[in-house]
């Protein structure tokens, strides 16, 4: 069986002042159907700079080297062309961003916000795309929908504005969600409730995760499966029970080791 | 007490900059009604001729025994009326030009600066001279083209700054992240946040554009007689500052309130505190 998501030897460079900075050098893994995945590495591992590869989206001075591959359903999305590349996004695939108060725009209404992924994929009808937002932002738990609706993001709070990113990017049922970092700007008592919620409409719809984090909490939480990121390549993947119990690679030890913990009668 | 950036007028002056533009505003839609005499008629030059104020003729009389108060009224409208169109231009052509720039790659946005550069090292005021002595006098509406089409090099470049800070944003990302096209993204998502500079970007070319038709117009170069506008009446007194005050202040009082009021009410803006009460 074709896995929904298969990355093949992706490699991620930029350019600025200082010359070329390789980000992803030579990585390759696969989601399958319905399957929530971490990605897991420190800070500048290039956990991120995958997750863009795979959406198209790298900002200006991003390249994809060549050899790589992003198949997504067995098709080459890095060889799409663009038009046909944006009509995938947010409606086969989809990504939900770390920081919900800069993902969101300041000045647009949230509703209409999440009703633009509808409208930029085919809905006509300005009231039913609105509905649909409404009964999607009820659906993430958020309290009076409708009245939400016309709020801007900076009359919410980060979870609610989470919740939002969420719903935007669940609309459509996208087959796969990328969540970088979904939870790491928010407190720790949201954390874990929008952590539930993700993986409570991941089992509603069927989606896949690819979860992002550098919090082995998280993956301990959310995952079956989990792979482990540093300076651009995948050194170890394995179950979560196997990560955490039986670690193969140096790296992961070194991790699992850097995990705060709270000890008895410390 | 709150605290309050320094140059921040306050809300009196502020309002009063208000109800004066918005004055200036009625005055300009209604003068052909208002007006008690045709600003363009002369009334009897032998016994009429630059007569002072009085009731009869409240702002008095010019050289050939026009009614000065009718021409005012109808000269805000034509100045007015010529800012007003000349600002659109600036703002329309300004943020196509700013916002394609900031968007597009490395070399289109070379170029299309350079051109503003270029425009910007071009004395404006030369250019307009050398225009219209080909054109001769001009009628208000291809005055505010002039002026428009020259005034906008300064506007493209606020845009262009915003629009290259805005497009790396998050959100404008997360929006590309769900499949928004570059044309809706460049409306919805970028053209919006440039809004509250493009304002305080206007109201600076709003101040500039309404002294420079007066301007030209007292030159000579602007717009053609007879219509009245507020250059043209100070053209009119240019020789009896002395002996016909009435011609030189009135409309110099028009100019100096309505800059004024905008310069006001720019401030305002531009210091509005962030998401506080507009």
């Amino acid at each position: 069986m074709t896995p929904l998501l298969s990355v093949e030897n992706l490699r991620v460079a930029f350019a600025d002042r200082h010359g070329v900075r390789v980000a992803v050098d030579g990585t390759s893994f696969a989601v399958a159907q319905g399957e929530v995945v971490a990605l897991v590495g420190e800070s500048g591992s290039g956990k991120s700079a995958t997750a863009l590869a795979i959406m198209g989206i790298l900002p200006e001075n991003g390249r994809v080297g060549p050899g790589s591959a992003v198949r997504l359903d067995g098709q080459d999305l890095l060889a799409m062309p663009e038009r046909e590349l944006r009509g995938l996004r947010g409606r086969r695939i989809a990504m939900v961003f770390q920081e919900p108060a800069a993902a969101l725009n300041p000045v647009m209404k949230v509703g209409d916000q999440v009703a633009e992924v509808a409208i930029v994929h085919g809905e006509r009808d300005r009231r039913a795309a609105r509905a649909r937002a409404v009964a999607m932002l009820e659906r993430v738990g958020l309290p009076d929908a409708a009245a939400l609706y016309d709020a801007y993001p900076h009359e919410l709070s980060g979870g609610m504005r989470q919740r939002v990113m969420i719903a935007a990017a669940l609309l459509l049922e996208p087959a796969l969600v990328i969540a970088d970092e979904p939870t790491s700007a928010l407190d720790v008592t949201v954390q874990a409730q929008v952590l539930r919620l993700l993986l409570e409409l991941q089992r509603a719809s069927g989606t896949a995760i690819l979860l992002i984090t550098h919090d082995l909490g998280v993956v301990a939480e959310t995952c079956e499966r989990a792979m482990v990121m540093r300076a651009g390549r995948i050194v170890e993947t394995a179950s979560v029970d196997d990560l955490f119990h039986a670690p193969t690679h140096e790296y992961t030890r070194e991790l699992l080791a850097a995990m705060p913990r709270i000890r008895k009668g410390a | 007490m709150t605290l309050r950036p320094r140059l921040r007028p306050g809300r009196l002056p502020a309002r009063i900059a208000a109800a004066t533009l918005a004055v200036l505003a009625l005055v300009a839609l209604l003068a052909p009604w208002i007006a008690p005499y045709d600003p363009a008629r002369s009334g009897d030059t032998a016994t009429e001729r630059l007569l002072p104020p009085s009731g009869a003729h409240l702002f008095g009389t010019d050289a050939i025994a026009r009614d000065v108060f009718s021409r005012l009224l109808v000269g805000t409208s034509v100045s007015l009326g010529t800012a007003a169109l000349a600002l659109t231009i600036v703002v329309v052509v300004g943020m196509a030009w700013g916002g394609v720039a900031g968007m597009a790659g490395p070399r289109t946005d070379r170029w299309m600066m350079r051109v503003v550069d270029a425009l910007l090292a071009t004395p404006r005021l030369l250019v307009l001279l050398a225009l219209v002595a080909f054109t001769g006098r001009l009628s208000p509406m291809a005055l505010a083209l002039l002026i428009g089409l020259t005034s906008w090099p300064p506007m493209s470049r606020i845009v262009r700054a915003q629009v290259r800070e805005i497009a790396v944003a998050d959100y404008v990302t997360a929006a590309r992240a769900v499949g928004v096209p570059f044309g809706r993204i460049l409306a919805r998502h970028v053209l919006p946040g440039t809004v509250p500079a493009v304002l305080a970007g206007a109201v600076m070319t709003l101040a500039a554009v309404v002294p420079l038709e007066a301007a030209l117009t007292f030159f000579g170069v602007g717009i053609a007689p007879p219509t009245p506008s507020w250059g043209a009446i100070l053209h009119d007194a240019r020789d009896r500052t002395l002996d016909a005050w009435w011609l030189l202040v009135f409309p110099s009082l028009a100019i100096a309130a309505t800059v004024l009021s905008v310069n006001v009410l720019g401030e305002r803006l531009q210091h509005r505190p962030p998401g506080g009460p507009r």
